[in-house]
């Protein structure tokens, strides 16, 4: 199956557990790309190891996780200042399997149109489902995928909501596997919460998916903010492991998209832009499955 | 009434969804069984010693079984007895139900687990209890009953809805146990029902 | 013909006619094709692709509102044409004509709902019996359509009668009556069995059959090793 790693998803930094994950879990075996490795911690903090070939892989801890590649030089780790901004709460919720492309998790990720349906009384109702025109750009500087400028109407937003907000959100794509949303803070005014993904592919339609929340909230306890997260995200799971063919398509015509999913045309865009072959339908005549 | 729960565990979901059919106050206290596995650390142990949750807390009285838990709160807030045994009989096929809950549909859970979490489950005996459960409804519905036991809904559903409506999540697809999928429905329809995260659509 | 063809040009039994209740929606499987089965609140039963041109979610978790079946990821209205109605991101928008959903030929004869793949055969599906058939039991097989037909020949003593269909008469209830089994072929290694009691609508020949059913699953299950 790793004939159909492209190298710009191989050339990317993929995370492996959180911090408090690996202390947790370490040494144990899982996937990167279908190749089997091994995670073990010792002194000089986490060792990474193919089990195939018995190499060794480089190794990066940055935002709370530990990140490896299966590119012995990866393409450099994306930025997010706001992990440096002092007064900020940090929750990692925690990895969870997931039957489908990494690919199908972020762009479900990055969809606003699903919230009413998907998320009924927490992230939209069915009341308000019009999704308003937003923007979309390509930031070249970076190589990122952006949205701006997105509102949605929803009644609790975040754990610390009291009541139905207005929200505005922002969307980034920093890596084929990796986004983060942006979404007002009702815990400081002006401010901007930050919500991540970030998408280890244990293969081509089987994924292990670690959320983090980075914000402006003294108030929630620890597991009220997980359990919210947690409740979204499994609302989503079920969509994602129901959606066909798990592999994301990239030509148009299979699937038919409307105003409303300008990001996702984008990040697909981007995408088939880079060659990205692992997790899409691109070089398989008829997908069934 | 306290309830010490996970958002995303079936057990506790048995009890919310007890408490909204009996349209019941109680307080949630959350536990963070996942990602932190604050259930099987000391402090909560001396609230669970199995270290399982739900617990439920009545004054001095700590419970820390779901389907005792589940009886105890419906015998506390159902003043007509609908959901608990008016008879004998109806006791021993209600009880026969909450073991089935407790016991065999534990893989249902299990296998659920693992596909979320990754935790080891076997899978011994997985498809038999969905089977079974299916052809207990069938033949309820010869006789001109939607429900477990007896003709109305009882602790037996509750006890045994969770994981059979959680069953994508477990990897099991019900396409062939259409009387399941009718109970599902049936079950939906309650007044005061509230689905979870990862209950299909029925 | 290959045996493709012929599956896909013939009827097949997918369930009893409460397989799927007037509101609801499930999945259905068919050699090469999975199927959205779903009935209107009225009651008409539709057979399509299991997919929403939009984002390619499974139609079977759908929510039937009335005589349209609604996607559950993003609420797209489909009409009992297949035909797209309502985009709820873009509530002022007129759908195009070509956001349909590939509809399949469904028929419901002998408290049984048939299936065939496009637009389906001319000619309407064989009888399920002689005498009042009327649905009894669906049972999952863990083995292809083929080896299913040998399995009831050897287990339960059944013989063919027709493509799929196979007869027998086992003592139900203190008599023997005549059972029709259809066999719902899904792939190499999975189909199921859908049965039929001659005799009209007694509600304790059924009980008896379903029993009998129930106890033929369990034969199968001891005897082949596989799992119910």
């Amino acid at each position: 199956m790793t004939d159909r790693l492209d190298s710009f998803t191989r050339s990317q930094w993929i995370v492996i557990e959180d911090d408090a994950g690996i202390v947790r879990r370490a040494p144990f075996e899982t996937l990167l790309f279908s190749i089997p490795i091994r995670v073990a911690n010792g002194p000089d903090g986490p060792r990474i190891h193919r089990l195939d070939t018995g190499e060794a892989l480089p190794v990066l801890r940055r935002y709370g996780y530990v990140w490896s590649a299966l590119d012995p030089a990866p393409r450099p780790l994306f930025e997010v200042p706001e992990f440096d901004e002092a007064g900020r709460r940090f929750t990692p919720c925690g990895p969870v399997g997931v039957k489908t492309s990494a690919l199908r998790v972020i762009e479900n990720f990055l969809d606003l149109a699903h919230f009413p349906f998907v998320h009924p009384g927490i992230l939209g109702t069915e009341s308000e489902t019009e999704v308003i025109p937003y923007r979309v750009e390509i930031r070249r500087d970076v190589d990122e995928v952006w949205a701006v400028d997105c509102g949605f109407f929803q009644p609790k937003a975040m754990a610390a909501s009291s009541a139905g907000a207005q929200v505005e959100y922002r969307y980034r794509v920093a890596q084929p596997c990796s986004a983060v949303l942006y979404k007002t803070s009702p815990g400081r005014a002006g401010a901007f919460d930050l919500i991540g993904i970030l998408v280890r592919p244990l293969h081509e339609t089987a994924c292990e998916v670690h959320a983090w929340m980075l914000m402006w909230d003294e108030e929630s306890s620890d597991e009220s903010l997980l359990q919210f997260q947690q409740e979204i995200f499994l609302q989503d799971r079920i969509i994602l492991e129901n959606q066909i063919p798990h592999l994301l398509p990239l030509s148009a015509g299979m699937e038919i998209p409307t105003r409303a999913d300008a990001t996702s045309i984008a990040y697909r865009r981007w995408l088939k832009n880079h060659g990205v072959i692992w997790g899409t339908c691109e070089g398989i005549p008829e997908v069934t499955a | 009434m306290i309830l010490y729960e996970h958002v995303l565990s079936s057990d506790c979901y048995k009890l919310r969804l007890m408490f909204d059919l009996l349209g019941m106050d109680y307080e949630r206290r959350p536990v963070d069984m996942y990602p932190g596995h604050a259930d099987q650390k000391p402090a909560f142990r001396a609230l669970s010693p199995f270290g399982r949750l739900p617990v439920l807390q009545d004054g001095n009285l700590t419970i820390w079984d779901a389907q005792a838990a589940l009886l105890y709160i419906a015998e506390r807030g159902d003043a007509s007895s609908s959901w608990t045994a008016r008879s004998v009989e109806e006791r021993a096929n209600i009880q026969t139900w909450l073991q089935v809950a407790g016991g065999p549909l534990r893989a249902v859970a299990a296998a659920r687990a693992r596909n979320l979490f990754g935790d080891a489950s076997s899978e011994d005996g997985l498809l038999d209890v969905i089977t079974i459960i299916d052809d207990r409804i069938v033949e309820q519905e010869i006789h001109g009953s939607e429900w477990l036991v007896s003709d109305r809904p009882t602790i037996a559903d509750v006890a045994v809805f969770p994981d059979i409506a959680l069953h994508e999540d477990a990897g099991i697809s019900l396409d062939a146990y259409c009387g399941l999928r009718r109970w599902l429905g049936a079950f939906a329809s309650l007044p005061g029902f509230a689905p979870m995260p990862g209950v299909a659509s029925m | 013909m290959s045996m493709r063809q012929t599956e896909a040009s013939a009827w097949h039994v997918v369930g009893g006619w409460n397989h799927v209740q007037p509101g609801a929606a499930c999945r259905v499987e068919l050699p090469g094709a999975e199927i959205a089965l779903w009935r209107t609140e009225a009651g008409a039963v539709h057979a399509w692709d299991n997919r929403c041109p939009h984002r390619g979610m499974r139609l079977s978790f759908g929510i039937v509102k009335g005589d349209r079946l609604a996607c559950r990821y993003h609420g797209w209205h489909y009409d009992e044409g297949g035909q797209c109605r309502f985009i709820p991101a873009h509530p002022n928008l007129d759908p195009p004509d070509t956001l349909a959903v590939a509809q399949h030929a469904t028929h419901e004869q002998d408290e049984a709902i048939w299936v065939a793949l496009g637009a389906g055969p001319t000619e309407p599906p064989p009888p399920l019996g002689t005498d009042q058939p009327g649905f009894c039991r669906s049972i999952p097989l863990p083995f292809g359509a083929d080896t299913a037909a040998d399995v009831l020949m050897r287990l339960a003593g059944a013989s063919p009668v027709a493509p799929r269909l196979m007869q027998v008469r086992p003592e139900i209830g203190g008599s023997n009556r005549t059972v029709t089994l259809a066999v719902q072929p899904i792939d190499e290694t999975r189909a199921a069995m859908h049965v039929f009691l001659d005799g009209g609508p007694k509600a304790d020949a059924r009980l008896a059959a379903i029993r009998w059913t129930v106890g033929l699953r369990w034969q199968i299950t001891s005897e082949t090793g596989a799992a119910a």
